[in-house]
């Protein structure tokens, strides 16, 4: 069934050129929704055809890991790519309803996304990893500046800027990794990698780490993020913030452990860096959160404390930090993504001050953003909590008490702004007229809300998954021994 | 594998979501009646344990104590839901109540810190959805903020001992002690962390107060015993429970005194759990018994005052005691069972608290008991004897009041002289007798008296501590305003920052091989 | 120079000594290049250039991505296309230039389809021979437009077409690779003959994959150049 993959990788670009093909014939939502339903579907079958600790290898073109490019899937990435098509089909059920000018492009733009994004997460090819953030950046660009209203336009370039730089940093590591080991793969590269000069190894990992972080909104390159996700429409910063960040979360991790292994990286204290980054960035996010008067820009900011605490529990590299991360990375993505939407019908002109008196005017969805957001800020009994529990027990456990002690303190400065907000949402206001909203975006809404309470629940079932996917990355032998099995 | 007798609760609280309207009320007293059967018919063995994500978690375990309190809880929760019988009230406001006492019964049995801290917020959360479920807005960032730093710290406890330990067990190790002191003393309400109380029981809906006051301070108290069953706290206990006096005596809002006296109160519980004999601790922890029963049935009290009189403040209201008899003698009865006069149920635990303390601590708890004397003898004086007024018609209590009025007046009663009979006699001794019957008559005596002068005393030693909070919220706003200063909005400090983490990661792994 | 610049670099030049740093240490020559393994191309693939071999065999499916990057990016032009008028086709180009185009073209679009077509044998390809499609397409544009209307070789529904066209093929042919039970985008794998190497009928798959990224990378440009153009309708 390995041919499955190829199709999760390319069904978006099917699906977009069909789109396109076709201008004013068909009707582009409901084709990209059925699209991804497809994908879905194939990544079920895929999921259920992939036996325990499986990892499915692809060569392409039948040429190994050597000449050719291979795409491989574990439980991480099957993971990963789930996140990704359950956010891109909430995105767009959601748009749906949104009046976007120029639907057929956006369909194709949001689909071409998901295929970066897809690529990035099944390929174990460096270059071809780098293909694949190119197309992902690319489209995410024109997401943000879809208004093409100035600040949309502002916001995407500088997006392009920093990313342009990141990008930069990851090509060029590449090409570091290429010349030392004559090889592209990443499991390929491995072995002449851990025996290349130390300062080499040094630089290369600084590339690495600097160049993702631009792309995830890490401290101190999260500033771009705040321009363009309040620029973009709020379902691209769903999107964007949803499932963007957190696969460049993982390409940083899954090159990082997979090109030097821990123990090469513990020895160069990475763990702690990052970690130390992932601290910087709750404080900075939270605090610059707070006292916010637009709503997205408050949700942007807050998502890059969230990326902080995903940061530092997989930073500590054990299995309860990488489980509690992994569970944060779909809490979180699914949340934020919710949230987005509530800034899309809640307010018109994203100011926090029109939220004023909205219990009134639509009780269900004041009620979803206190649930959203009692999610967020970690009180159980929410996914939430759960995934900010492991992450702190997993601090805890390998020594980082600073960074447990900030992630547990940053709940109550996530509290410090959307309390207010809760409390502004329920204040009458002059405005009585009821806010009445379409069916499927109060469905969306609602379908994150459900699922972050249900998550919390059948958390006992999720677990093991996770438990699977944390060791993928944690001790990667059988991905390795796949790809090498292939030649 | 027994399930907890929170956990049912909170099954029943999800059915008043389905239940018919006509019938939501008698459900909510028939489930609570259940609840507390089921307390009562405790299995003693028996465990509620399970695997959740990796952890242990364990829900039931039998313990006599436990099993106490959680019969005084789910006895209020019956009393509590026959008061409201009578009022017209949303059905949020019955799932969300019935979901506190869940949480508040839950925590009682667990055995894990992870149910523990979930328990533990969850009461906090759902008094927060019922502020806002009633309308109170502007009260929930106090109460939250506070409520979450106590969890903030409890989580910092839980994870310390964690990686101690290598192990969820309650006990907290002693490096984390800090953390969980002030925790508790926030859940407790001690000063100086007792201002969300203040801007919690006075200021809601009487009937909320009366479900608030009994659960939130009571669980803080308990889980003392849980979380630091081998520390010295009995000098601690015994001060506060003078200096909450001391506040108390200002007070002329019922409700901010009955808040003071809660603390004071909780200080002869800390005295006596933090004494370590076993004698003193399990005095306690029937001391928290009865005081849900009769500082409930006080809050039942100023509630009705309110309803009825239409104000809060003792000194407008007067002569009470002609116009309703029966809430005068419930009155009497409460004050006197909260000052410890025999044979009331606060005479017995608090004997039993004191039985093994050092000279200090109970000299010291034997001043607040002088304190609560005077305190109480000012209520009861202003509000329910003095007769400046015309005498006016008598004031009709609806037959549900009068009845929780009635059945938690001889609860104090009976679980003053029942256990006293036949389980410590030793109670009945003629120096506890004394000695407490001397503490409240000076204490009625000195109200007579001088009670110009306490009063003064008072206001000058009581300083207020709300300050400390808003200072520190304003240098917080401060610190985002500098940040915000950082983010100018300019595409080259971005990029510089940008290539400068490049340079600082490299330099940073390079310095630190 | 303000204190900022100093700063920026300062910063700057310590991140490009770092790297120069680390490039010094690079070893002298990469022994293990491709795990040691000799590289046939022609056997492998049945062509005689490297470049197109490692772009349409070898790494096909980087390929297949930077057509997708092209495919948005002209989307993304038409989206984004600016709605001020555009000044270039109000400029009198003198006789000459229009002459010499005349003469040009043919020779520039002939060339361009060339090294498509000879990609596999000669140095080209699909990229480099689209490239040069578009530019004489473009060139056209410029030189025959007048002020009320744009000349266009082809339409852009044409354009669009072709793209579109270009983007199925590539997939097609690698789906072949699927369809026999070899692999996506399987060349010599899936059992097409590769014929004798250097001939113009050789190399399998590759030179319609050639044909198809011309295709697609021609006509993308163009359209990339007349959404440009293109007022905002």
């Amino acid at each position: 069934m390995s041919e499955l993959l190829v199709f999760i990788l390319i069904y978006p670009l099917l699906f977009a050129v069909a789109v396109q093909t076709r201008v004013g014939k068909i009707r582009p939502y409901e084709f990209g929704i059925s699209g991804i339903i497809t994908g879905i579907l194939a990544l079920i079958l895929l999921s259920i055809t992939h036996g325990q600790g499986d990892v499915i290898a692809y060569p392409m073109g039948g040429w190994g890991y050597l000449k050719g490019i291979v795409i491989a899937v574990d439980h991480l990435s099957l993971l990963m790519a789930g996140l990704i098509q359950c956010i891109g089909l909430l995105t767009l059920l959601f748009s749906s309803k949104q009046s976007i000018e120029k639907p057929h492009i956006y369909v194709s733009l949001v689909l071409l996304c998901i295929m970066g994004l897809n690529g990035i997460v099944l390929t174990a090819d460096l270059f071809n990893l780098f293909v694949f953030l190119e197309l992902a950046s690319l489209v995410s660009y024109a997401l943000v500046a879809y208004t093409k209203e100035a600040e949309g336009l502002e916001g995407a370039f500088k997006y392009v800027l920093m990313s342009f730089g990141g990008s930069m940093l990851i090509l060029w590591a590449t090409a570091l990794v290429y010349a030392i080991s004559g090889s592209l793969n990443i499991v390929g590269a491995a072995e002449a990698l851990r025996q290349a000069p130390h300062f080499l190894q040094i630089t290369i990992v600084a590339m690495y780490v600097s160049g993702f972080s631009v792309k995830v909104g890490l401290f101190p390159v999260h500033a771009w993020k705040a321009d363009a996700y309040t620029a973009a429409r709020a379902p691209v910063g769903a999107l964007l913030s949803g499932a963007s960040s957190k696969v460049a979360i993982y390409a940083l991790f899954r090159v990082l452990s997979l090109l030097f292994g821990w123990s090469i990286l513990s020895g160069m204290n990475l763990g702690v860096v990052l970690a130390t980054l992932g601290l910087v960035s709750i404080l900075i996010g939270h605090m610059l959160a707070f006292g916010q008067s637009k709503l997205k820009r408050l949700l942007t900011y807050s998502s890059i404390a969230h990326i902080g605490y995903i940061l530092i529990g997989l930073s500590v590299f054990n299995l309860l930090g990488t489980v509690g991360a992994l569970f944060h990375m779909v809490n979180h993505g699914l949340l934020k993504a919710g949230l987005f939407y509530f800034a899309a019908v809640a307010t018109e002109d994203d100011e926090i001050l029109s939220l004023k008196g909205l219990f009134r005017r639509s009780p269900s969805l004041a009620i979803c953003f206190v649930v959203m957001a009692l999610g967020m800020a970690g009180v159980p009994p929410l996914n939430g909590f759960l995934s900010k529990w492991l992450i702190v027990m997993g601090a805890m456990e390998a020594g980082f008490y600073l960074h447990a002690a900030v992630i547990v303190i940053a709940g109550l400065m996530a509290l410090l702004y959307y309390v207010p907000l809760v409390q502004l949402m329920f204040t009458p206001s002059d405005e009585t007229q009821a806010l009445v909203l379409e069916r499927s975006q109060m469905g969306v809404i609602q379908t994150v809300v459900a699922i972050s309470v249900v998550l919390f629940f059948v958390a006992n079932w999720v677990f093991p998954v996770l438990q699977e996917a944390a060791s993928n990355l944690m001790y990667p032998d059988s991905y390795i021994d796949t790809i090498f099995n292939l030649n | 594998m027994v399930l907890s007798g929170g956990i049912i609760l909170y099954i029943c609280a999800l059915g008043t979501l389905v239940i018919p309207r006509r019938y939501l009320r008698q459900y909510c007293l028939l489930s609570t009646a259940f609840i507390f059967v089921i307390h009562w018919f405790l299995p003693q063995q028996g465990q509620f344990s399970f695997e959740f994500v990796g952890f242990d978690l364990e829900l039931y375990v039998y313990h006599p104590l436990r099993q106490l309190v959680s019969l005084a809880f789910s006895f209020y929760a019956l009393m509590f839901f026959t008061y409201v019988f009578g009022e017209q009230q949303s059905r949020w406001f019955y799932c969300l109540s019935m979901m506190h006492i869940a949480a508040s019964l839950s925590l009682l049995f667990v055995n894990d810190s992870l149910s523990f801290f979930i328990f533990w917020e969850l009461i906090a959360v759902s008094v927060v959805l019922l502020l806002l479920e009633q309308g109170y807005y502007s009260l929930i960032p106090t109460y939250f903020y506070y409520q979450m730093i106590s969890a903030v710290l409890l989580f910092i406890s839980v994870g310390i001992t964690y990686s101690v330990s290598n192990s969820l067990q309650l006990a907290a190790v002693p490096a984390a002690y800090p953390f969980v002191i002030v925790a508790v003393c926030i859940k407790m309400a001690i000063l100086p962390f007792h201002v969300w109380m203040l801007e919690t029981y006075p200021k809601v809906h009487p009937t909320l107060a009366v479900l608030l006051s009994a659960y939130g301070t009571k669980v803080g108290a308990f889980s003392l015993w849980l979380l630091l069953p081998n520390l010295q706290l009995e000098i601690f206990g015994g001060i506060v429970a003078v200096v909450a006096i001391l506040y108390a005596f200002k007070q002329h809002s019922i409700r901010r005194f009955l808040s003071f006296h809660i603390i004071s109160q909780i200080g002869y519980m800390i005295a006596g759990i933090g004494s370590l004999s076993t004698t003193s601790v399990t005095g306690a922890v029937l001391h928290i018994a009865n005081h849900i029963i009769y500082k409930g049935l006080l809050f039942m009290i100023a509630g009705i005052l309110l309803t009825k009189f239409g104000t809060d403040n003792m000194l407008e209201i007067r002569g009470a005691g002609r116009r309703s008899p029966l809430l005068f003698v419930s009155t009497i009865v409460a004050a006197a069972s909260i000052a410890g006069m025999p044979p009331f149920n606060g005479y017995f635990s608090k004997t039993l608290l004191t039985q093994d303390l050092s000279l200090i601590t109970y000299s010291l708890l034997t001043m607040a008991t002088v304190g609560t004397a005077i305190s109480f003898s000012k209520f009861i004086h202003y509000t329910f004897l003095s007769q400046e007024e015309p005498l006016q018609t008598n004031v009709n209590l609806p037959i549900t009041w009068q009845i929780t009025l009635i059945a938690l007046s001889f609860a104090c009663l009976i679980l003053g002289i029942g256990p006293a009979l036949f389980w410590q006699p030793t109670v009945w001794e003629l120096k506890p007798l004394l000695a407490s019957g001397i503490a409240v008559l000076t204490g009625i005596t000195l109200f007579k008296w001088k009670f110009a002068a306490i009063h003064h005393i008072a206001v000058l030693t009581t300083p207020e501590t709300a300050f400390v909070s808003k200072k520190i919220a304003l240098i917080y706003e401060e610190v985002v305003i500098r940040l915000r200063g950082f983010h100018t909005g300019n595409i080259q400090d971005y990029l510089l920052w940008f290539f400068a983490s490049f340079a600082l990661i490299w330099i940073c792994i390079v310095l630190w091989i | 120079m303000s204190k900022h610049h100093y700063v920026l670099v300062g910063v700057l030049s310590i991140s490009f000594l770092i790297t120069v740093f680390a490039m010094c240490q690079l070893p002298e020559s990469s022994g293990s290049f491709l795990g040691g393994e000799a590289l046939l191309v022609p056997q492998e693939t049945g062509v005689i250039n490297l470049v197109a071999a490692v772009l349409y065999d070898y790494r096909g499916l980087d390929t297949l991505g930077e057509t997708v990057v092209i495919f948005a990016a002209s989307l993304v032009v038409s989206l984004l296309a600016t709605n001020m008028p555009s000044k270039m086709l109000h400029t009198q180009l003198s006789p000459l230039v229009q002459y010499g185009v005349d003469l040009t073209l043919p020779f520039i679009l002939l060339f361009g389809f060339y090294i498509i077509l000879f990609g596999h044998i000669s140095p080209g390809g699909g990229f480099t021979g689209g490239a040069m499609l578009a530019s004489g397409a473009i060139v056209a544009t410029i030189t025959y437009s007048t002020t009320n209307k744009h000349y266009t070789i082809l339409s852009h529904q044409a354009n669009n077409k072709i793209e579109v066209l270009g983007l199925g093929t590539f997939l097609g042919i690698g789906l072949v690779g699927v369809a026999v039970n070899s692999f996506f985008l399987a060349n010599a794998a899936s059992g097409v003959s590769l014929g004798t190497p250097g001939t113009l009928l050789s190399g399998g798959w590759i030179p319609l994959l050639s044909v198809a990224s011309g295709m697609k990378v021609g006509a993308g440009l163009s359209l990339i150049f007349s959404g440009l153009l293109e007022e905002d309708s």
